[in-house]
């Protein structure tokens, strides 16, 4: 399908996670190994079924929407300075981003319930869905179509799948895409444990996140932002832009299985990366590296582990994987756009983030593990893989950048 | 910098079935020929916490035709409620194969319904004061765990894949009334591209019950509330049996909204809207919020 299409290219990228505050500090942890786990300390989480979560270091706000906008404008500033002026009348811009509602904090709302006061109209704007959309969209100019996609933990991915789709149209000429979250809050943390989905493996949080491992026991909630400049490929060539890498692929596909669970079979898995694969002409020898969903939990582990080698059949073996939420934990609605950044910096760089933790692997997880240590190894194409609560996946294939196509 | 790289062909879709819920009915003719004739859904609310107020409410809908297991109907809020008997008529006899069926959706607010999280508050609160150990204590036995799931927006779409069996490229756009027909719009580019061989598009959405109430007032909308799911089947634009054939338009924030004529008779219904105003009007709709991007698509007899 790749023929005279347009080519879109990255050029910006700006995150903010649990391990730094831009795009290199937090690229800088992945490699060292580090973890962005520790004890909850925004709020006493002492009585709570679990206490440690991965936190954006300082982040606080009236409400959790104020902080999403918070991530939001950190992450949108590093990306926007990262692209440089973008030449684009306003109409020829748009804005996809990846988000939830904001959950209003338990403490106000039972006051509220009590005192029948109501939450200012600012308040309940940021609690929506679109609100870091429409703030974007505000921030940049855009006047092109804006859009926010909630598919939980593949909400930014498909972001990105947006954007690369209506630059490849022609329907605009760059697209600022991404995602954010905040869910670290008591109802949250409760109710995810309640699930059995939260690691209580709380004696040391910063190994709690083992994606893979025989010993893993559920995910980390974690909060972040991440944000992709996108652009014609053509037209950011022609403003003298520098393009860090290629989205050259996406696929996306619904698991029509359960509300919590994934198939064993991986099978909507591997249906979302065969769909990115062959978008971008390419084969599955082409693929050098998967920065997997990987959440820790048993089921997503050895369900993508199975839909791996389903989409890539001889070559499931061989190409190299890592979960980089072993280190941030996992950012739900912001987990595709940071993720696809990481993956991004990997292809750019020629060195693969490891999945730390990762002490025993799995015999149901058998894949080439990027395990505890960085890998440098030249990084063609790579697939980011997200997928959410519901059954929603999402597969986006990044490649280095060339202007002949390869 | 000029662009001078604007799209090609428009992409069209056919639609070759519609499936509708909403407070005039679940037949698309029965609804229009209702509204024509001056009909209206909008009734009292016997809604507690809102004495007088009216909305053009669902009766329903019986999702037992369309369940696997009945006891999944739980976990479904209000607009997967509406949801799943549009999209299974909309399906209808399409005999494809459900493993690449692309499902399009635009949900706006998505409640857990019930009073659940009313229950769990007051077990986890101290008086106006979250108590932590009450949340880990008689808190944690009232929250129902699948709660925070029941309230994303990706529900709608996760119950019709699960129900339905269907297994295509797919998404959830949420926002005001613009995001069924984003769904729409993304539907019709899906199909006509060729990303999957057909896709059910359209939105949910429910403004009936105390909170939306309350959200509605605090945001000074006037006019009725509503709820209704609204559901097309696109298919190549050359496929047999069309109905009508749908195009993109334009979008973005410097396209002016019309103002859809269904909500008298239909309340406003959020995602839905736009959508709902398309197959009852029969005609273009431009569709979306002052602050927001708007969608346009076209509307093609065959």
């Amino acid at each position: 399908m790749s023929g005279e299409r347009r080519r879109v290219v990255v050029t910006g990228i700006g995150m903010i996670t649990p391990l730094g505050a831009d795009a290199p500090s937090t690229w800088e942890a992945l490699l060292a190994g580090k973890s962005g786990i520790q004890r909850i300390r925004r709020f006493d989480a002492s009585t709570l079924p679990v206490d440690f979560a991965a936190e954006v270091p300082g982040l606080t706000g009236p409400d959790q929407g104020a902080m999403k906008i918070t991530l939001i404008d950190r992450a949108l500033d590093e990306a926007l300075a990262g692209a440089g002026p973008l030449p684009y009348p306003g109409e020829r811009l748009g804005v996809c981003m990846g988000s939830e509602a904001a959950r209003p904090d338990l403490g106000v709302l039972a006051k509220r319930v009590k005192t029948r006061e109501m939450p200012s109209r600012d308040e309940m704007w940021r609690a929506t869905p679109r609100a870091p959309t429409d703030h974007v969209a505000e921030r940049v100019g855009a006047l092109g179509p804006t859009s926010t996609v909630s598919t939980a933990c593949t909400s930014s991915s498909q972001a990105i799948g947006e954007g690369v789709l209506r630059i490849r149209r022609g329907e605009v000429d760059a697209m600022i895409v991404g995602g954010v979250d905040v869910l670290v809050d008591p109802v949250m943390v409760t109710g995810f444990a309640l699930l059995g989905a939260l690691s209580t493996s709380g004696d040391d949080p910063s190994a709690a996140s083992r994606p893979f491992d025989r010993a893993r026991d559920g995910f980390v909630l974690g909060e972040g932002a991440g944000v992709l400049v996108l652009e014609d490929a053509e037209l950011a060539l022609r403003r003298g832009a520098t393009p860090l890498v290629e989205i050259r692929g996406w696929g996306c596909s619904c698991n029509a299985y359960r509300i919590t669970d994934s198939p064993p079979d991986g099978r909507g898995a591997a249906q979302a990366m065969a769909a990115a694969i062959d978008d971008a002409g390419l084969s599955p020898t082409d693929i050098d590296y998967i920065n997997a969903h990987g959440t820790s939990t048993m089921m997503n582990d050895s369900s993508e582990t199975r839909g791996i080698h389903t989409a890539f059949g001889d070559s499931g073996g061989r190409v190299s994987v890592s979960s980089t939420k072993s280190m941030t934990g996992h950012l739900v609605a912001a987990c595709g756009a940071v993720e696809a950044i990481i993956t991004a910096l990997a292809v750019r760089n020629g060195v693969m983030p490891p999945t730390i933790n990762l002490d025993n692997p799995d015999p149901a997880c058998d894949l080439n593990h990027v395990a505890n240590e960085a890998r440098e190894q030249p990084v063609r194409h790579a697939l980011t893989n997200a997928f959410g609560f519901g059954g929603s996946n999402g597969s986006v294939l990044i490649s280095r950048w060339q202007e002949e196509l390869g | 910098m000029s662009t001078d790289r604007s799209s090609a062909a428009p992409l069209r879709a056919a639609v070759t079935a519609v499936g509708i819920v909403c407070a005039l009915g679940e037949d698309l003719d029965e609804v229009r020929a209702r509204i024509a004739a001056g009909e209206s859904g909008v009734r009292a609310l016997d809604i507690e916490g809102a004495p007088g107020a009216t909305g053009a409410a669902v009766e329903g809908p019986n999702l037992r035709p369309w369940l696997t297991r009945r006891k999944d109907a739980r976990l479904m809020a209000r607009p997967s409620r509406l949801l799943l008997p549009a999209a299974a008529r909309a399906l209808g006899d399409w005999a494809g194969d459900r493993e690449g069926l692309g499902l399009f959706f635009g949900v706006g607010r998505e409640p857990a319904d019930g009073g659940e999280s009313n229950d769990a508050l007051s077990a986890m609160t101290d008086g106006a004061r979250l108590d932590m150990a009450r949340l880990a204590g008689r808190g944690r036995d009232l929250y129902p765990p699948l709660l925070p799931l029941k309230s994303l927006p990706n529900m709608a779409l996760a119950h019709v894949s699960i129900q339905l069996g269907i297994r295509g490229p797919g998404g959830t756009f949420t926002g005001g009334p613009e995001a069924g027909v984003q769904a729409l719009r993304d539907g019709i580019a899906a199909v006509a591209e060729g990303r999957c061989p057909a896709a059910l598009a359209g939105g949910t959405d429910a403004w009936v019950d105390a909170g939306a109430l309350r959200d509605r007032a605090r945001l000074g909308r006037s006019g009725p509330p509503g709820e209704a799911a609204v559901v097309l089947r696109l298919e190549p634009a050359d496929a047999p049996g069309a109905l009508f054939i749908l195009e993109r338009g334009r979008a973005g924030l410097d396209v002016p909204p019309d103002e859809p004529e269904h909500r008298a008779a239909l309340g406003s219904c959020g995602a839905a809207d736009g959508v709902l105003s398309l197959v009852i009007r029969q005609g273009d709709v431009i569709v979306g919020e002052a602050a927001g991007t708007c969608c346009e698509v076209r509307w093609i007899p065959c």
